[in-house]
């Protein structure tokens, strides 16, 4: 039986910021402004999203002399799908005290 | 962020250790926490963001790791926690000793007074009831019940064990409510039993917390 769909809170904003510009590769600092989450809720996600195949990221160019490249992320067409059905509410939330794992 | 600064250094020790701290297979997330770091605006955000990715790095690290199937760490918690059930029967003992010498516990009392001036106690031995000395029976039985869990590897160890300690923990403070318990005792024999009960009910958290994040590879 495929367990229903569901995300966290932190996720829900974290889809609907990502999806606002869905080609744009984003950087996390950016996100993190965005979305008002901190970085230690933040990358958790972004890694959760990214090893179920929602998020893609590359490593971007260097913004200014001295300055590391920047990693960089944005939905894939599944993440997309799935920040849409979060948007429309059709993402259950997740039972209270209960997490399960997210199925697109 | 500016070099040099001792916070700016703190934050990139932090960062450092989120790093260190994330399993391999995050080395890009690491990497990207610390180029991220060099982006932020002041000192006092990438310290805040510093302290984040550490709480992340943690995090993931207590994600990787199952830890009661790692044996070493079963077999001491299962001694710790034999300790514990040892440790509580014996003052069962003492209890009973005192207040039902038909019982014939009086061999354990010396047993477990070994040394001890138990005279002070005997106002506590007192006032203290067959329900409290039932409830303490019952968390040490617990705690064997979890023994035998941990090393049949049952999925329900940690649950039982956050509960029992929890219920330990309860006791106890109800028990520090009791005048005549707390002048029943050095302030040392207190801050024992704080070290022992807190620090038993915080393995228990870890356990359950590990336990539980495990089964939930969430979003």
């Amino acid at each position: 039986m495929t367990r229903p769909a569901n995300a966290s809170r932190q996720t829900r904003k974290l889809l609907t910021v990502l999806a606002a510009k869905p080609r744009a590769w984003r950087h996390g600092y950016e996100l993190s402004k965005e979305t008002g989450l901190t970085s230690g809720t933040l990358y958790p996600s972004l890694m959760r999203l990214s090893d179920q195949g929602f998020l893609e990221s590359k490593w971007g160019e260097s913004e200014g002399t001295g300055r590391p490249p920047r990693h960089l992320y944005r939905l894939t067409n599944q993440g997309l799908a799935l920040a849409h059905r979060s948007d429309s509410g059709s993402l259950p939330a997740p039972l209270p005290g209960k997490r399960r794992e997210l199925k697109a | 962020m500016k070099s040099g600064s001792p916070r700016g250094s703190i934050a990139r020790a932090l960062v450092d250790l989120a790093a260190w701290s994330l399993p391999t297979h995050r080395a890009d997330w690491a990497a990207a926490m610390r180029a991220e770091l060099e982006y932020a605006e002041d000192r006092r955000s990438a310290f805040v963001w510093a302290l984040g990715c550490l709480r992340s790095g943690l995090n993931e690290r207590l994600l990787a790791w199952s830890l009661l199937d790692i044996r070493a760490i079963r077999w001491m918690l299962a001694l710790w926690l034999g300790y514990r059930a040892e440790d509580i029967l014996c003052d069962v003992a003492l209890v009973l000793s005192y207040k039902a010498p038909q019982l014939g516990l009086t061999a354990l009392l010396t047993h477990c007074a070994q040394g001890e001036d138990y005279q002070r106690i005997i106002p506590f031995l007192d006032v203290t009831t067959y329900w409290t000395i039932g409830a303490w029976m019952l968390v040490s039985g617990l705690y064997l019940l979890v023994v035998a869990l941990l090393l049949r590897r049952a999925a329900h160890a940690a649950n039982l064990l956050i509960l029992t300690a929890a219920l330990n923990v309860a006791l106890w403070l109800r028990e520090l409510g009791e005048p005549l318990y707390v002048s029943a005792f050095s302030p040392n024999d207190h801050l024992w039993d704080a070290l022992m009960y807190v620090g038993t009910a915080f393995l228990g958290w870890i356990c359950w917390t590990n336990a539980r994040r495990r089964a939930c590879t969430t979003l």
